[in-house]
C-alpha cells in the first residue's frame, strides 16, 4: 500500500463522495487520509467498515478549520506532494492560498452526485480522479 | 368554519397544503395566503392558522383573532430564535408544535398555551402499493449531517439492494411500498416525524432511532408491535438482518403500523383537532 502522493479528503459537506473515492483508492492500494468534519461517538466510528489504507480522523467541528489548515501546512512544509480532494469551496480558496506558496499540493473537488462521486478542477471541469494520481 | 391558512409554498409537499386539504375535506372554508400577504388577510375567518417553518420574517397583524401559530422548525436553531421571540411578544393566541421538549422549555416563560400536536400522514401522497418488495432497505431524504449520514453510507455498503436518496415526493409511496424496511434516523432525535408516518402509511416495516422523547409511545406506537427502535449501530445491523430474514415477523409489524398511521395518525385527525381545540379555547361555535 503504497503510493508517492499523499491522498487527503476533506470531507465536509455530505460523507458518500469521500467515502466512495477512499473505498475506490484502497482498492487500487492507494492510502488515503479522510479528515472528517464532526465527531462520532465510538460505536459509531467503530460502525464504518474498515478498508486497507483508510485512515479516517474526525476532528470536532470548532477545531476543524484551524486543525484541517495546520495538518495542510506541516505536510506541505515538508515538500511532500499531496492531492486533496475537498468538498467545501470555502475550504477550496483557502488551500489555494497555500497552494500559491507550496508547489506540492494539488487541489480537486469532489462532488456527491447519484450515489457515486464526481470530481472537477479549479475550473469545475470534470475530471477522472485517476488524473491526480 | 372559516380558515385562513398561512404558510409558504416552499415545495410542493410541504406541510401546510397538506392541512389546506385536510380542512377542506373536513369541510371547512380556507383559503390560502402566502407570509408576505398576511397584511392582506381581512377580519372575516374564524381561525387564522399560520404554519410556520421559521423562515418567514413577516408578522402576523394584531388585529386578527384568532391567530394560531403551528412552530414545527424548533429544532433548529435560528429558526427556534425566531419562533421563540414571536411566541414571547404574544404574536399568536395559541401555539401547537409537535416537539414536547420545547413545551417544556418554554412553560412558565410562554404568555399563551403552547399544545403538544405530532405531524401526521396525508393518504393521497403516502399510500401502499401494491408492488414487489425490491429493496431491502428504504430512505427518501437527503443525507443530512451528523451522525446520520454516516448510518446511511454504511447501510448502503451493507446492503447495496437498498434505495437511499432523494425522490420526488410523489414517488415516495413506491419507494416505501417495495421497501422491505424503512429508515429513519432524525437528525436531532427529537420526534416522531413525518418521515416516520411517511414509511409505516408506504407500508414498510418502520425501524427507527431511539427518540429523545416518548411522542411514540404517546401516539400508541409500540417498539417490535408496530415500528422497531434501535440504540446503536450494532443494534441496528443485528435489528435489519433480523428482519430481513423474518419476512412473517416483520410483515406484521409493517402491518400493524400501517393500520395505526392510517386509522388515527392521518392529517385528517390533526386538523379536526386543531379546530375542536381553538373551538373550545376561544369559544367558537360552528
Amino acid at each position: 500500500m503504497e503510493n508517492q502522493k499523499r491522498i487527503i479528503i476533506i470531507s465536509e459537506a455530505g460523507w458518500q463522495g469521500a467515502r466512495q473515492l477512499s473505498i475506490e483508492l484502497s482498492k487500487k492500494g492507494i492510502m488515503a487520509i479522510v479528515l472528517i468534519k464532526g465527531r462520532l461517538g465510538r460505536h459509531e466510528r467503530d460502525m464504518i467498515t474498515k478498508y486497507m489504507g483508510i485512515k479516517n480522523i474526525f476532528i470536532s467541528q470548532k477545531l476543524f478549520a484551524v486543525l484541517m489548515f495546520a495538518y495542510i501546512l506541516s505536510l506541505a512544509i515538508c515538500f511532500k506532494p499531496m492531492v486533496i480532494f475537498v468538498t467545501k469551496e470555502k475550504t477550496e480558496k483557502t488551500i489555494l492560498k497555500l497552494e500559491k506558496f507550496f508547489k506540492n499540493i494539488h487541489l480537486a473537488r469532489l462532488k456527491e452526485s447519484e450515489n457515486y462521486f464526481s470530481v472537477f478542477d479549479l475550473n469545475m471541469g470534470l475530471v477522472d480522479y485517476r488524473s491526480y494520481l | 368554519m372559516n380558515i385562513a391558512i398561512i404558510f409558504d409554498i416552499l415545495r410542493a409537499d410541504t406541510i401546510g397544503i397538506y392541512y389546506e386539504k385536510a380542512f377542506r375535506e373536513l369541510g371547512h372554508g380556507v383559503d390560502h395566503f402566502q407570509t408576505d400577504e398576511m397584511h392582506k388577510i381581512n377580519k372575516k375567518y374564524d381561525m387564522y392558522l399560520c404554519i410556520d417553518d421559521g423562515l418567514n420574517r413577516d408578522a402576523i397583524p394584531k388585529s386578527l383573532f384568532p391567530k394560531v401559530f403551528y412552530a414545527i422548525d424548533v429544532h433548529l436553531p435560528a429558526p427556534e430564535r425566531k419562533i421563540r421571540k414571536k411566541v414571547l411578544n404574544k404574536s399568536y393566541d395559541l401555539v401547537f408544535t409537535p416537539a414536547q421538549w420545547w413545551i417544556n422549555q418554554m412553560k412558565g416563560i410562554s404568555p399563551v398555551e403552547i399544545i403538544w400536536m405530532n405531524q401526521g400522514c396525508d393518504l393521497d401522497i403516502h399510500k401502499r402499493l401494491n408492488v414487489e418488495r425490491n429493496y431491502d432497505i428504504g430512505f427518501v431524504g437527503t443525507d443530512g449531517g451528523v451522525p446520520r449520514k454516516f448510518y446511511l453510507q454504511e447501510i448502503r455498503e451493507r446492503y447495496p439492494n437498498n434505495f437511499i436518496g432523494t425522490a420526488d415526493y410523489k414517488d415516495m409511496s413506491r419507494i416505501y411500498s417495495a421497501s422491505k424496511v424503512g429508515f429513519s434516523l432524525p437528525i436531532r432525535l427529537e420526534y416522531l416525524t413525518l418521515r416516520n408516518y411517511e414509511i409505516m402509511a408506504c407500508g414498510a416495516m418502520l425501524l427507527m432511532k431511539r427518540l429523545r422523547d416518548d411522542s411514540a409511545e404517546r401516539l400508541g406506537f409500540i417498539d417490535k408491535k408496530h415500528l422497531v427502535i434501535f440504540d446503536g449501530p450494532k443494534d441496528l445491523f443485528e435489528l435489519l438482518d433480523y428482519y430481513l430474514k423474518n419476512k412473517d415477523e416483520r410483515e406484521r409489524i409493517a402491518e400493524n403500523g400501517y393500520r395505526l398511521a392510517i386509522e388515527k395518525h392521518t392529517y385528517l385527525h390533526r386538523a379536526r383537532e386543531i379546530v375542536d381545540i381553538v373551538k373550545d379555547r376561544f369559544h367558537l361555535c360552528d
